[in-house]
């Protein structure tokens, strides 16, 4: 269970990273709208359903999504990417990234743990 | 793979970033030019781009060069009758190009590369740290 959910976390953070360097790449380009990635809502709503399936079944089906995000304020040429604003998400994610594969590690380290134990 | 395809995403930007320079320093370089092959003096050009078609579906993205254009502003006419390309009444066509905003093009356009390139990095860190997964 944890290893899936952390799984799916680490799938989501990959496309969005890919999403961050497509709207750096774009931030020249007149008329670019900048795109997100959202994975937690999903994650969230299946840990909290109760009804049809496992959790472990819930956890596999959500995906991550990519969506325009018109909200963002743009500039004369109809670009809204903020460099500035890509930078620090490009640096958050870095880091969820990292604390992710620390996770699964940990969890790795408690199932090896288990295992050599049980040998002594 | 995701996590090589944000590079590709990023050196598409790099290769953008660097196509806007060529053509700032080609400006620069020929901000007093007066004969070009098609005639008349050297016009500005400009470069153009466009998101790559179908962002939003995966294995997809970054940006690309549309096209290079040439400037349609009028050419700067400067009063130098000594100059062999000088009309009657001693005025020169000179290029269009307007060296203080071609320099901060070109300061737009570093950043630009500077920020894909930590992108990459970025990318690049976060790969590195996945072949970490398992080995503890």
């Amino acid at each position: 269970m944890t290893t899936a959910t952390l799984a799916k976390c680490l799938d989501g953070v990959g496309l969005r990273h890919r999403a961050i360097a497509d709207n750096i790449a774009n931030v020249e380009t007149p008329g670019f709208t900048r795109s997100e990635v959202s994975f937690e809502d999903k994650l969230k709503q299946a840990f909290e359903s109760k009804g049809e399936g496992s959790l472990l079944e819930r956890i596999e089906e959500t995906s991550a999504e990519v969506r325009l995000d018109a909200s963002s304020p743009a500039r004369p040429d109809g670009n809204n990417v903020s460099i500035d604003k890509e930078m620090a998400e490009l640096t958050k994610n870095t880091l969820q990234y990292e604390a992710l594969i620390q996770l699964l590690n940990l969890k790795a380290s408690m199932v090896r743990a288990a295992i050599t134990e049980g040998k002594r | 793979m995701s996590n090589f395809s944000s590079i590709d995403i990023s050196a598409s930007g790099l290769f953008a970033q660097r196509t806007r320079l060529n053509a700032i320093a080609n400006n620069i370089a020929n901000a007093t030019t007066t004969r070009t092959e098609e005639g008349g003096p050297y016009r500005r050009q400009e470069v153009v781009f466009s998101a790559h078609s179908g962002r939003l579906e995966p294995e997809s993205g970054g940006v690309e060069v549309d096209a290079v254009i040439q400037s349609s502003d009028p050419p700067k006419m400067v009063h130098d009758p000594s100059h062999p390309d000088a009309d009657k009444d001693g005025r020169v066509a000179m290029p269009n190009v307007n060296i203080v905003e071609e320099m901060v093009d070109m300061v737009t356009a570093t950043r630009a590369y500077e920020a894909n390139v930590q992108a990459i990095n970025a990318a690049r860190s976060m790969a590195m740290k996945a072949l970490e997964i398992g080995r503890v």
